[in-house]
């Protein structure tokens, strides 16, 4: 029976199979480590799909959780972190707060306009604060995005 | 000792320099706020807030994190106490008892004891850590490549041990972390792997990025996957006066159980793998075995919470032994501190304490100090951080997210350490779904580069001198290593086999 814990052991042994042969060229002393611990995780991989060969109780992975909320936070640090290329640290970040901060907040289905501008205004606060801090204080260049210039 | 003595003066001035302290004081409050907030984790509180230190000193820098770390196992006992639901996992033991003293209308008892057994419970921790340190320092001094790769394997299989539901799930995350270790320049051949064209990647992954990713992003996603729409009720309390001065002198009188739980805690501290969670577990066992009213533990004394309180806090300055001399975080967020000792240039192991013994000894003598201010801010702050329990996911979520992304960016300035912190931490998330803890990936990590100098050392020497088993397996600091290796390995077997016969052997006496 395919379940996730043999998906995730072929997985492994293909990436495994993959590092070992990507090392292959390497000084004995650059690949011998590497190729090792390959044939480790293969080793032990096998084991693991053996002994989930037999057909047993299956868990559910994602149960009773609200999934439209798990994607949209996982897509959204993806795009967030790809926006931040493009426009920026200060826009990027705000965008995701007052999103973020709307969308998860439940109250927003009764009192949408309440809770964007109490999003708002925190995020720009916090993102103000941080941005004071990191970029005035502590010396460090955050990224100004490629519209920008940067 | 001379050593202690000749860095002393020089630590304390380091200590009480006014900023020095404030920030230090800064962190242990940041510390207890995190940690008083249920699913946010000491190592999230430290990995988020580790980024605030990069530009300190390494001195400022390591009294800050020593003081947030020290406030976050503390701060995790607030929310156990008042809501019954343990801020950090370290403080899980704390709800036996401390949640009924709060049903009874004594949560003012309980948030005492806890700010005074954890501040009496991390100041013994900090002085074992200060002595055990050097001790184990001059163990290590003598280690040559062979003794390197059999501690990093000894530090693997008891990890896998320990850390894991499944004993072959905690080996595989291991390994798994070991090949991660290898992204980047060999460090004895000096070629690259698996860099895939990116310089960045020259230096390997760095293990902040790694923490903050694996740690940071799945509590975020676990934060978001499920709707809390009700407040938890937090037990209201009155102050009222003398509570303090009966509960302390009440302790006081029980000195053996606060010692014991220390010590306890620290123990627990020093293997890696076994955290707060563990240590208090087992001392609030102990306290119930050795009390002479154990069927009152559970019901609301003041004892039970003392006992966990001490230990998880003393566990602190435990899992610090094996990191600060061998290099080997006892506990996750040891590990964190280490990224962060590594940021400002000191490599944790021996070399700590000869090249950088005044940073090292200021470090460890602020960590008593940060334990006596956790205990004033614990003891006059605890309900009014207690205020903050209820802060909903639609703030906090969005909010440490944008924190990891800050915090992973800041290391290097570089956006490729932003792609592989959340790529991490979604990978983290995906694992844990699958009953893989993070604990042993990011141990696999740190120890990867420590076995594989090791190891391929080992061989060039076992090339020139003829004799791989010479090398290896015949050196008297190897030798015990492999035995603690085989006995780790083997250790559920072992246990395993032992249940079963003391399950066999209670049957035949019931049936005889």
């Amino acid at each position: 029976m395919v379940n996730r814990d043999t998906i995730f052991s072929v997985i492994v042994i293909l990436l495994s199979i993959g590092a070992y042969i990507y090392v292959g060229d390497l000084t004995i002393e650059s690949r011998f480590f590497p190729q090792v611990v390959s044939v480790l995780l293969i080793i032990f991989n096998v084991i693991h799909l053996i002994k989930n060969v037999r057909p047993r109780e299956r868990k559910k992975m994602f149960r009773n959780i609200r999934f439209d909320r798990l994607i949209a936070m996982a897509v959204g640090l993806i795009v967030y972190t790809s926006a931040m290329v493009y426009i920026g640290f200060v826009l990027s970040s705000l965008i995701f707060m007052i999103f973020y901060m709307w969308y998860l907040n439940e109250e927003r289905k009764s009192n949408g306009a309440r809770v964007l501008l109490k999003s708002a205004i925190l995020s720009i606060f916090v993102v103000g604060v941080f941005y004071g801090i990191f970029h005035n204080l502590f010396m460090i260049p955050l990224p100004v995005g490629l519209i920008f210039g940067g | 000792m001379a050593e202690f003595l000749q860095y002393f003066a020089g630590a304390m001035g380091h200590i009480f320099n006014l900023s020095n302290f404030l920030l230090m004081t800064l962190g242990v409050a940041a510390g207890i706020v995190v940690g008083c907030l249920p699913g946010l984790t000491a190592t999230m509180a430290l990995a988020v807030l580790v980024p605030f230190t990069f530009t300190m000193d390494p001195a400022t820098g390591l009294m800050t994190l020593g003081g947030i770390y020290v406030g976050a196992i503390y701060g995790g006992c607030i929310s156990a106490i008042l809501i019954n639901t343990p801020g950090t996992p370290s403080a899980i033991a704390t709800t036996f008892d401390g949640y009924p003293l709060t049903k009874k209308g004594k949560g003012e008892h309980a948030l005492v004891a806890a700010a005074y057994s954890s501040g009496v419970g991390g100041v013994i921790g900090a002085i074992l850590l200060m002595f055990l340190a050097p001790l184990l320092v001059k163990v290590a001094l003598k280690f040559g490549p062979p003794e390197y790769f059999w501690l990093a394997t000894f530090g693997l299989t008891i990890i896998a041990t320990l850390s894991a539901k499944s004993l072959l799930k905690g080996v595989i995350g291991g390994t798994l972390g070991l090949l991660i270790a290898t992204i980047g320049l060999a460090p004895i051949g000096g070629e690259m792997r698996y860099t895939f064209g990116f310089y960045q990647l020259q230096a390997g992954i760095e293990l902040i990025v790694a923490l903050i990713g694996f740690f940071c992003v799945p509590e975020i996603l676990s934060m978001v996957e499920e709707v809390v729409t009700e407040k938890k009720e937090i037990q209201k309390f009155k102050s009222q006066k003398g509570v303090a001065r009966e509960v302390i002198v009440k302790l006081t009188k029980q000195p053996f159980l606060l010692i014991r739980s220390a010590i306890i805690g620290c123990f627990v501290g020093i293997v890696p793998g076994a955290g707060g969670n563990v240590a208090g577990l087992v001392s609030y066992n102990e306290a119930v075995r050795w009390s002479k009213e154990p069927e009152k533990f559970g019901t609301g004394v003041v004892e039970g919470v003392a006992a966990s309180e001490s230990s998880n806090n003393a566990e602190v300055g435990g899992s610090l032994v094996p990191l600060l001399t061998l290099g080997i975080p006892g506990a996750p967020p040891a590990a964190v501190l280490m990224g962060a000792l590594m940021l400002q240039g000191m490599r944790p192991g021996p070399d700590l304490f000869v090249q950088h013994g005044d940073i090292t000894y200021t470090f460890l003598i602020s960590l008593v100090i940060a334990n006596i201010v956790m205990f004033v801010l614990g003891f006059y702050g605890a309900k009014y951080v207690a205020r903050l329990i209820n802060l909903p996911a639609s703030f906090l979520a969005p909010m440490i997210a944008f924190m990891t992304i800050i915090g992973s960016y800041s290391i290097r300035n570089n956006m490729l350490d932003v792609f592989i912190m959340v790529g991490m931490g979604l990978l983290g998330y995906i694992l844990r779904k699958l009953d893989f803890h993070p604990g042993p990936i990011v141990l696999g990590m740190i120890l990867g580069p420590i076995a594989e100098k090791g190891l391929v050392q080992s061989m060039m020497l076992a090339r020139s001198q003829g004799s791989i088993l010479e090398v290896f397996f015949t050196r008297p600091i190897s030798i015990v290593l492999i035995i603690l290796c085989l006995i780790s390995a083997f250790w559920p077997m072992i246990s395993e086999w032992n249940k079963k016969r003391r399950g066999e052997s209670q049957g035949v006496s019931s049936n005889g």
